[in-house]
């Protein structure tokens, strides 16, 4: 017969060594999560005073607590631009890095992206539908027109991989290949209406698939924010069979998980996130690349500290992004694409280098 | 125990930020459309509508602080506001000195301080600090449809409207021929330059209704086929890129030439090969250049070029290989022109050159530089310096 | 047809332990196994695979673990069937190691095994309500029994091939399995660990009375450490029974075509040489 766990003894001393040093080490990760969180709150206020209207903290004070005291424009930058954009950094970025360190589990690939399904460059081609040819879904209100559609064809990308993946019983070396090959489809396909769009269009297009906080507004921080509070406790509650999944599909496979519905649901929730941010905010690059992996070297696999710690480690980043992209160049707002890229790139190659390939 | 606290702290972060739009969307709901709130010392207020289609409210004070969402409005302005154009524009875009920098030097060294307008952006519209453009507190904005600046769905009109500023659309590059004359008459109307405006536009009409008329009774068949080199030799030496429907297929179309690229392309711009050009047989081939470096491949032509320069650039441009088999070539029917005239109020001087070219005989008598120098006499304040079309290449 | 070589211990299948019936795994048009049967592999006991490659062995060590699905037969195990797939309450039954371990996994060997207890809670055995300490003082005291205690706080990225497979057998066993299946645990190990593993295996399976089914390459150690052995050739079962009657030089010869002998040693154990391969015209005809 097997020792039945109720019957065990009390710990050794030496056991107990090793157990309150695994404590210290729970503790030591809630604290660097904590602290990240802190750096979050410091970013946000920082992104939130800083803008080239060169308002006073004091005036910006003013604003949120005594409406009425400060004239119009001064409410509009507030209100509408200052806020919602550094908002919408915390969001997004949160997004990405949450959907990104599922996907590297997922498809066991520390190069995934929440991008690698296509659903970014779906996401810009339903755009193109909708700026370009005016196809859009009856019913929904102009303002949503646009996002609405490079929702759904963001969506849709992701139910195409997700279909031919099990049809032919693709593994999933097999799917990002398939999402690459969608990636390319789709841009092709973008290139295609750009060919044949009129000039305003065309530009229109063009400002749509630059990553750019430029287009926030509150109505879409809600969406954003209830999506990512559902898709993000859903996360958590699969928290210990995404751990096991990096023992090995086959083994988690005999521990009683099932790997298909595991992946298939957390494909859908990257799918529904990262397609929610791209069609709001255009393609912002590397985030849920890097958060990931920086996530993983602070707070290890298991994926109860993991998966947080990308989502914040996410939302620092775009936040401090989004205030480089202010400061960078006086005078001139940098797209925040071009920052996360400009500073993506090193960060990613500095990755590689320091793991020296060794990356399974 | 930790799953939990993740948990708690993730959602309560995110709904408390969620929290924080509700005072703001309380705020914007109860906030009116600019539109229909008139400053209380307005008692006149005018309603127009704009090139967008749009009903804009006017405020019977004269604005005193424009933005112009692209810089390269200002020729326009200019025609208007007469000697002092730049004296209300309180800031905007900067595609002026970067896709126009003849002009805009010309324009410096009338008034030095045009370097000291603020600037929203660069020269794309993703470079636009909607931020900074709000912190100008214009009481008027000027903006394109299209073009490197404040377009048509950018978030910042609303933002704009929503602190009462009047945001009014014109056109000259989506639909020059059709929209030229309304943009002046609604600049005319924002600024409360109605005369001014009226006098431009019985200078354009006169001057276009006298090449339509010559045109309209020459059957299309007999029309000649024209191909219109965009920007030459800036794709090295390659060929060509050229406009269909739209852009300066238009100012083509209105001088009474047939544009190759027309039935080809399924868009306004697109690249056509040498090939299918030779295969058309042009009758007429035009280049046009804008802010090209000296020494390289282009057509060098502007407020600042001199007629020798364009001329020897024209020359260089239709020696490139192959070109010599275009019959508009060797029989001496290339020309050059600024490529700013598709985006510009002054289009009716490039239509009377193109007119020129496309029927010497029937317009032997129009003399475009008269043209030209009429319109900066009456309406500019600006001398009308440089080469704005080339009528041959340099032997 | 399979030949079977006749055993000493009961065949009946209500012997505890595992029993295959007519197993038939197919892909494609393949029969990879081919109404496969075997007795009782029994409790407290370690059964060794064997055979060549393509033979079938991680096959049937999949289909065992409800990983490849079977075509037809079925799986008993202390008379009950077992279900095919590896779902809910089978998993806390039957756990299976592949060969391959991840690299590169940022998880502490404690994590790692706590991991595998954690994973799928609440379905059957094991209390669900411990506390998180006793969760810890379990996972750490089975990697004391298999003496790499020390390394719990060690990253499984920092481990030996060795280390790493001895805590693969931890994350296996603090599921307290009855069966456990292990694809050639051996394959990359240095001598020392080939012998520790084994060595703990044993020790586990007799003290939790589990049935282990291991596949092996090496002979030998089928011989010297494993209790049964099932020797497999294309699809079929060729022999099932105590080692030394199962690996014989005449089933050598015909399943690898090798002519070997097995030569007792000085502690009576028994050694196998190969001394070359099989003549042509037998390799031939096979």
């Amino acid at each position: 017969m097997s020792i039945p766990l109720n019957a065990r003894p009390l710990p050794l001393p030496h056991e107990t060594a090793t157990i309150s040093q695994y404590r210290r080490l729970t503790r030591r990760r809630i604290a660097c999560l904590v602290a990240i969180l802190l750096l979050i709150a410091a970013s946000l206020l920082f992104d939130f005073n800083t803008g080239p209207s060169g308002l006073p903290v004091t005036t910006l004070l003013r604003t949120i607590f005594d409406r009425a005291s400060v004239d119009e424009p001064t409410r509009v930058i507030v209100w509408q631009i200052r806020m919602p954009y550094a908002v919408m950094a915390l969001l997004v970025g949160a997004s990405l890095g949450v959907s990104g360190a599922e996907m590297q589990t997922v498809l066991d690939n520390p190069l995934a992206s929440p991008y690698t399904l296509g659903v970014s460059a779906a996401a810009a081609f339903g755009a193109s539908l909708a700026i370009v040819l005016d196809l859009a879904i009856p019913g929904v209100p102009q303002g949503w027109i646009v996002s609405a559609n490079a929702f759904v064809f963001a969506l849709l990308s992701a139910a195409v991989l997700d279909a031919v993946a099990r049809w032919r019983g693709m593994s999933t070396a097999g799917v990002v290949l398939m999402g690459i090959a969608l990636v390319f489809a789709f841009h092709a396909l973008v290139s295609l209406i750009q060919f044949i769009a009129s000039a305003d269009a065309l530009q229109g297009l063009v400002f749509w698939t630059l990553g750019s906080l430029a287009r926030a507004n509150w109505q879409q921080i809600g969406v954003l924010a209830v999506a990512l509070a559902v898709s993000l406790s859903l996360s958590m509650r699969n928290a210990w069979k995404l751990t096991a999944l990096r023992l090995g599909e086959d083994r988690a496979a005999s521990f009683g998980i099932d790997i298909r519905r595991l992946r298939l649901g957390t494909l859908l929730r990257v799918a529904v996130l990262s397609a929610l941010a791209v069609s709001f905010v255009g393609t912002i690059g590397f985030i849920g690349l890097i958060a990931p992996h920086i996530a993983r070297t602070l707070l290890g696999e298991d994926h109860r500290f993991y998966l947080p710690g990308s989502a914040l480690l996410g939302a620092l980043m775009l936040s401090l992004a989004s205030i480089a992209s202010k400061i960078l160049i006086p005078g001139v707002l940098v797209p925040v694409g071009i920052v996360t890229a400009l500073v993506g790139i090193p960060l990613f190659l500095g990755i590689v280098l320091r793991s020296q390939g060794r990356v399974s | 125990m930790f799953k939990a606290l993740a948990a708690a702290v993730s959602v309560v972060a995110v709904v408390s930020l969620a929290g924080l739009p509700l005072p703001a969307l309380a705020q914007t709901q109860a906030q009116a459309p600019a539109s229909t709130q008139a400053p209380a010392q307005n008692a006149a207020a005018q309603t127009v509508t704009d090139l967008a289609g749009r009903t804009v409210r006017i405020p019977a004070a004269e604005p005193h602080r424009i933005l112009l969402g692209e810089s390269r409005l200002l020729p326009a302005i200019a025609l208007l506001e007469g000697q002092d154009p730049l004296a209300h524009i309180v800031g905007w875009q900067g595609d002026l000195p970067a896709m126009d920098p003849q002009t805009y030097r010309a324009y410096a060294q009338r008034f030095p301080n045009i370097g000291q307008i603020p600037l929203i952006g660069q020269s794309s519209e993703g470079s636009v600090s909607p931020e900074k453009a709000l912190a100008l507190k214009p009481d008027l904005a000027i903006l394109s449809i299209i073009g490197e600046g404040v377009g048509l769905h950018n978030p910042l009109v609303e933002q704009l409207e929503a602190t009462g500023t009047p945001v009014v659309f014109v056109d000259f590059r989506l639909h020059p021929l059709r929209d030229t004359l309304p943009s002046i008459k609604l600049l005319g109307q924002v600024l409360h330059r109605e005369a001014q405006a009226d006098a431009y536009s019985a200078f354009y009409s006169a001057h276009l209704q006298r090449v339509q008329s010559v045109i309209s009774r020459i059957p299309e068949a007999q029309r000649p086929k024209v191909f219109i080199d965009l920007l030459a030799g800036a794709w090295g030496a390659g060929c060509c890129h050229t406009a269909g429907k739209g852009n300066f297929g238009e100012l083509v179309e209105a001088a009474g030439g047939r544009n190759i690229a027309a039935p080809l392309l399924p868009g306004v711009l697109g690249d056509i090969s040498l090939e299918q050009i030779i295969a058309a047989q042009p009758d007429v081939y035009v280049a046009t250049g804008s802010h090209a470096k000296s020494g390289g491949l282009a057509l060098q032509i502007g407020a600042q070029t001199n007629p020798q320069d364009a001329a020897r650039s024209l020359a260089q441009l239709v020696a490139r290989p192959g070109f010599d088999t275009l019959a508009a070539i060797r029989n001496g029917r290339a020309h050059g022109i600024s490529h700013n005239y598709y985006d510009s109020a002054y289009n009716i001087v490039a239509i009377e050159a193109l007119a020129k070219w496309f029927y010497p005989e029937q317009f032997r008598n129009l003399d475009v530089n008269a043209t030209q120098a009429e319109l900066y006499r009456r309406f500019l304040a600006v001398p009308p310096t440089g080469t704005f079309w080339v009528d041959k290449p340099a032997s | 047809m399979n030949t079977m070589t006749t055993t000493t211990t009961t065949t009946t299948t209500r012997a505890p332990g595992l029993s295959i019936h007519d197993l038939t795994v197919r892909y494609g048009r393949r029969r990879i196994l081919d109404s496969l049967a075997a007795g009782v592999l029994p409790r407290g006991e370690v059964t060794a695979l064997l055979g060549p490659n393509g033979s079938g062995k991680s096959t049937l060590l999949r289909t065992l673990a409800g990983l490849t699905a079977a075509s037809g037969g079925r799986l008993t195990l202390d008379g009950e069937t077992l279900a095919l797939s590896p779902s809910g309450a089978r998993s806390h039954s039957v756990v299976y190691l592949p060969q391959a371990l991840p690299a590169g996994v940022r998880l502490q060997v404690l994590e790692s095994v706590r991991v595998a207890y954690c994973a799928t809670r609440g379905h059957g055995s094991g209390s669900t309500h411990t506390t998180r300490d006793a969760d810890i003082a379990h996972a750490l005291s089975v990697l004391q029994r298999l003496g790499i205690g020390d390394l719990a706080q060690r990253s499984l990225d920092q481990l030996s091939g060795g280390q790493r497979q001895l805590a693969g057998i931890a994350q296996a066993l603090v599921r307290d399995p009855q069966v456990l299946l292990l694809d050639e645990p051996l394959s990359a190990l240095d001598l020392n660990h080939q012998f520790h593993v084994m060595q703990m295996l044993r020790d586990e399976t007799r003290r939790r009375n589990m049935v282990t089914v291991v596949v092996l390459h090496d002979i030998n150690t089928a011989l010297r450490a494993c209790d049964r052995a099932m020797l497999l050739n294309r699809g079929g079962i060729v022999g099932f029974g105590r080692p030394a009657d199962v690996v014989t030089p005449d089933s050598l010869m015909d399943v690898f075509g090798v002519v070997a002998r097995i030569e007792p040693c000085s502690r009576g154990t028994h050694q196998i040489l190969i001394d070359g391969l099989a003549p042509q015209a037998d390799m031939a005809s096979r």
